[in-house]
């Protein structure tokens, strides 16, 4: 200790030696220390007196990017984002003064970045085919002219967020560039025309406004208050829109052991959910998926904007194989760009895939740290972080206009063993409202999407209540609940069905499960790689729902007439029914004409 | 080349050596003993005053005293050229067939470097394996990667022998290799895959990489890396089509829950390290093919689960990375069917 001490006193009027220095010279004056330790992603340092908690640090002589995680007296620690391999004690590490941030502004869109912002496309022209080390590119490309449109005028006041103008970037999204956070003032010198990001675009408040700011990504972008949610989230899968929806602004968790089906559900909800931008992050995941998005996404086509699914994407991609302290700053990140989309008024989905690995990062960081563990190794504060990442979404306004955007998290877990009780998913259950359960055992029934009906849950069906009110479908939520009663009822005829068989059931629980079986069959089961039926309307899953319950109804009736069962469960109809899936929803009222023709044919003759 | 004897401690397969200079992570190292036998190591820690350095061929016969410890200023890297096809080497990439150095046109870094997920093209190309439960039920795929899954007693060898064999692209001419990497797999195990392979033909497209039961378990850890390192330059450099079979995984598994119960670390479930999803990925998902290349590396990490267990982590954490897996059965086997129960990834045409 008396060494360090000594060593940091020394090191401290070097510092004060050179800042003086370097002020008189009117450099940007950063600190150098010296590396004491390397272990694995781990760097410790010395020299850096007076360097801040998560601040960004330059390592070594490639000068790779690490960031501050613990501070004891003039031992840093570091966790460096890159390999570390020949990297020697006495190399120099290098402070920048800022926090690890992202550059929001235009170009996001379409991009694909690993876990801190470095776009892959560029890395790729720079080093190959394998990413090497110290590659320092910025996020968004500096040579790029892109057209700016201006909304305000001169002499507006404006605030944090105001919109000045917007920048066309897809068909899809027109980024609106804002005011950046601690500007406000008289708007002077605004004009359209093309522009690079780092021109110079308008004077707010005396002080230069730029097409992009960069913005700490474990910090919430600001915003002024946040609403409860009211519009659910539509992403034509029938299972979650129909049974589990999530609001738009809220958060939904999908647990499942490996070969469920987690990253074709996620995949899903990115091509097909009704959000004006997609933030997908590849955490810790394979790196054959992430190219299979970016090779499927251009084909795809937006059903809304009849645009490719991709002018609306973000990838993040820090696969399984890039380093793992990336992998921790990857989820902050893709939030971040999330939360600059929704400032500007659009409503967000971001999908991370996988949270544990992300949980895994930490608890191997704080491994390494030698800090005390919590629950399976993993760190105490796992909840509290999660608890933090999910609480980044919402429905918010932004900006003196009160415009309102939305942030709804998805996030996959992958419990080892698929077992529940993993810290993680306790952790993320505390967090989210909606709860997708996948199951290996229905995927091996080759049922999918593989999500539990029995155990699955959603907490906004009260919210949203009015969004089917106010879209002519009253009935649905109504709907819905009989079908999920039913499908609990079969789940306990199913227990007698195994004791005594079929045979000893009355008519009306023989029809329970007749129903419950169109329900999975007809309704819930969908075929992700079927052009018709992987993405179903909201309007449509409505219709298929309301032809399965009529005809529950009518059986129902006509059981009550005494007529045969047999005869009720084999009407021809239900061989059109199964076919709903497939079909286009104008086609749907034939079914349920020949439906109910088939129940006049039992009833009346 | 400075050497230290200044040997602190000695702890399984770790020793530390204090009042090192210069010395970077993950260097490779050369204990040298009395004997004049020396072992290579690698080094796990470096702090200003101390280097802990893991050594692959075991501490046996090292004491404090007359041991001396020099670095080689190098991470550890394997010499590749096409000689490498038809040749046998130990577990870190030392030719044992007395066939000589290999010269080498380049050495590479057994850790490589990860494969920009931007330069990958997806995985195409059916490969007919001949196994018709394979070829009918699941597919293989170029750019894979497909683990089997067995217990002890299942015939997951002869069905790695038999695709190693009968992998072909249809209707295809191209240059095709088979890199084999056997990790603590017993002596009469590594003589049947030499002899399938040297009966069929195989032998001179194929590169063996042996680390049998009896040779050190820590030298394992560079196995695989080593054997990919091949399977990258041979697929990548020189446009071949490269099946990776590596025997067995949960060996593998078991030498990195040795290194980490010596250094102490906190041990996640059945005490293997809580970065083993991390390590597993690393070699996982060197497999794959690349936009504008020729060549592709498809693997097959064959595992035995602990009881047949899939929900023990090594089958659970590579289940996780891996794409698909083939599982065999033992009831099937019983009842004079091969195997299997399977799943793959559905891939895109």
């Amino acid at each position: 200790m008396k060494f360090h001490g000594l060593f940091g006193l020394l090191s401290e009027l070097r510092y004060e030696a050179r800042r003086k220095e370097d002020i008189t010279h009117g450099k940007e004056f950063y600190m150098k220390g010296k590396i004491i330790r390397v272990a694995g992603p781990l760097v410790q340092a010395v020299g850096v007196a007076g360097v801040k908690m998560f601040e960004v640090v330059h390592v070594g002589k490639q000068g790779i990017i690490g960031e501050v995680i613990e501070i004891q007296n003039d031992v840093v620690s570091i966790q460096v984002y890159e390999e570390t391999g020949g990297i020697k004690p006495g190399e120099p590490v290098e402070a920048t003064g800022s926090s690890l941030s992202v550059e929001l502004g235009p170009g996001l869109i379409k991009s694909i970045y690993d876990g801190i912002q470095r776009p892959l496309d560029a890395i790729k022209e720079k080093t190959g085919n394998f990413i090497l080390r110290g590659v320092k590119i910025p996020g968004l490309d500096r040579n790029r002219k892109w057209h700016f449109v201006p909304l305000a005028k001169d002499g507006d006041e404006v605030g944090e967020f105001s919109i000045l103008g917007e920048v066309f970037e897809t068909d899809a999204v027109k980024t609106k560039i804002m005011v950046p956070p601690g500007f406000s003032g008289e708007v002077s010198g605004l004009k359209g025309g093309d522009f690079a990001v780092e021109d110079v675009l308008c004077k707010v408040g005396g002080k230069q406004v730029k097409m992009y700011f960069k913005w700490p990504v474990r910090t919430p972008l600001p915003f002024n208050g946040k609403i409860p949610p009211t519009r659910p989230l539509i992403t034509g899968t029938r299972v979650i829109d129909s049974f589990f929806p999530v609001a738009k602004g809220g958060t939904a968790c999908i647990p499942g052991p490996f070969g469920s089906g987690k990253t074709v559900v996620l995949h899903q909800l990115a091509k097909w959910s009704d959000a004006g931008v997609i933030v997908y992050v590849g955490c810790g995941e394979r790196g054959n998926e992430m190219t299979d998005v970016l090779t499927e996404f251009p084909e795809l086509i937006d059903p809304r904007s009849g645009r490719p699914l991709l002018e609306r994407t973000v990838l993040i991609a820090n696969t399984s194989n890039m380093p793992v302290a990336a992998r921790e700053a990857s989820i902050y990140t893709g939030i971040t760009i999330a939360e600059f989309f929704r400032n500007m008024g659009y409503d967000v989905a971001i999908m991370a895939d996988s949270t544990s690995r992300w949980a895994e990062a930490l608890r191997e960081m704080s491994g390494r740290l030698e800090e005390m563990p919590g629950e399976e190794g993993y760190p105490a504060y796992l909840t509290s972080r999660i608890a933090a990442f999910y609480e980044r979404s919402g429905n918010v306004s932004v900006g003196r206009d009160n415009r309102r955007g939305s942030v709804t998290v998805i996030g996959a877990v992958s419990p080892p063993g698929g077992d529940l009780s993993d810290p993680v998913v306790q952790g993320t259950l505390r967090m989210v409202k909606v709860f997708w359960s996948l199951e290996d055992k229905l995927a091996y029934q080759r049922h999918f999407p593989a999500i539990n009906w029995l155990n699955s849950y959603s907490l906004y069906l009260d919210d949203i209540e009015k969004f089917y009110d106010d879209k002519k479908m009253k009935d649905f939520l109504v709907l819905r609940k009989k079908a999920v009663k039913i499908l609990q009822q079969e789940a306990e005829l199913q227990e007698i069905v195994r004791l005594v068989g079929v045979e000893s059931l009355g008519a009306a629980d023989r029809l329970i499960l007749d129903t419950a079986k169109m329900l999975r069959e007809d309704f819930l089961h969908q075929h992700a790689f079927d052009p018709q039926d992987t993405y179903s309307q909201i309007s449509k899953q409505y219709r298929m729902l309301s032809v399965i319950m009529l005809y529950h109804h009518f059986a129902q009736e006509a059981i009550k007439k005494k007529k045969d069962i047999k005869e009720i469960v084999n009407i021809p109809s239900k061989g059109k029914i199964a076919k709903m899936k497939y079909m286009k929803i104008e086609e749907i009222d034939k079914v349920e004409k020949s439906l109910k023709e088939d129940f006049s044919n039992i009833t009346g003759g | 080349m400075k050497e230290y004897k200044s040997i602190r401690s000695v702890q399984g397969p770790l020793i530390r050596v204090s009042g090192v200079e210069d010395v970077g992570y993950s260097e490779v190292a050369r204990v040298r003993l009395k004997s004049g036998d020396v072992r290579k190591g690698k080094v796990l820690d470096i702090s200003r005053e101390n280097a802990l350095i893991q050594l692959f061929e075991g501490t046996e016969g090292i004491n404090l005293e007359d041991a001396s410890v020099s670095f080689t200023g190098s991470t550890l890297h394997f010499s590749v050229s096409e000689e490498i096809l038809g040749r046998v080497f130990d577990g870190i990439g030392n030719p044992i067939d007395g066939g000589g150095e290999v010269i080498a046109e380049e050495k590479i870094d057994i850790d490589g470097y990860p494969l920009n997920p931007y330069a990958r093209a997806y995985p195409q190309e059916f490969i007919e394996t001949g196994v018709s439960a394979i070829d009918a039920m699941t597919t293989l795929v170029r750019g894979q990667k497909l683990p089997i899954f067995s217990g002890s007693g299942l015939p997951h060898n002869e069905l790695a022998a038999q695709i190693a064999r009968q992998a072909t692209v249809l209707g295809k001419s191209e240059k095709f290799s088979v890199v084999f990497a056997a990790m603590g797999i017993t002596f009469e195990e590594a003589r049947f895959f030499q002899k399938d392979f040297a009966r069929t033909g195989a032998l001179e497209r194929s590169v063996l990489f042996m680390n049998l039961a009896d040779d050190p378990a820590i030298e394992r850890i560079a196995t695989p890396r080593v054997a990919l390192t091949a399977a990258e330059y041979l697929a990548f450099e020189k446009d071949h089509h490269v099946l990776v079979i590596l025997t067995d995984m949960t060996n593998y598994c078991d030498a990195l829950r040795e290194i980490s119960a010596a250094r102490k670390e906190i041990p996640g479930r059945r005490g293997y390290p809580g970065y083993m999803y991390t390590d597993l990925a690393t070699i996982f998902e060197r497999a794959g093919r690349v936009k504008g290349k020729k060549g592709s590396i498809t693997q097959i990490p064959i595992l035995t689960m602990p009881e047949d267990d899939k929900t023990h982590p090594i089958p659970d954490l590579t289940g996780y990375i891996t794409e698909g897996q083939v599982i065999l059965s033992r009831s099937l086997y019983k009842k004079e069917f091969i195997r299997l129960s399977m799943f793959s990834r559905p891939f895109r045409d």
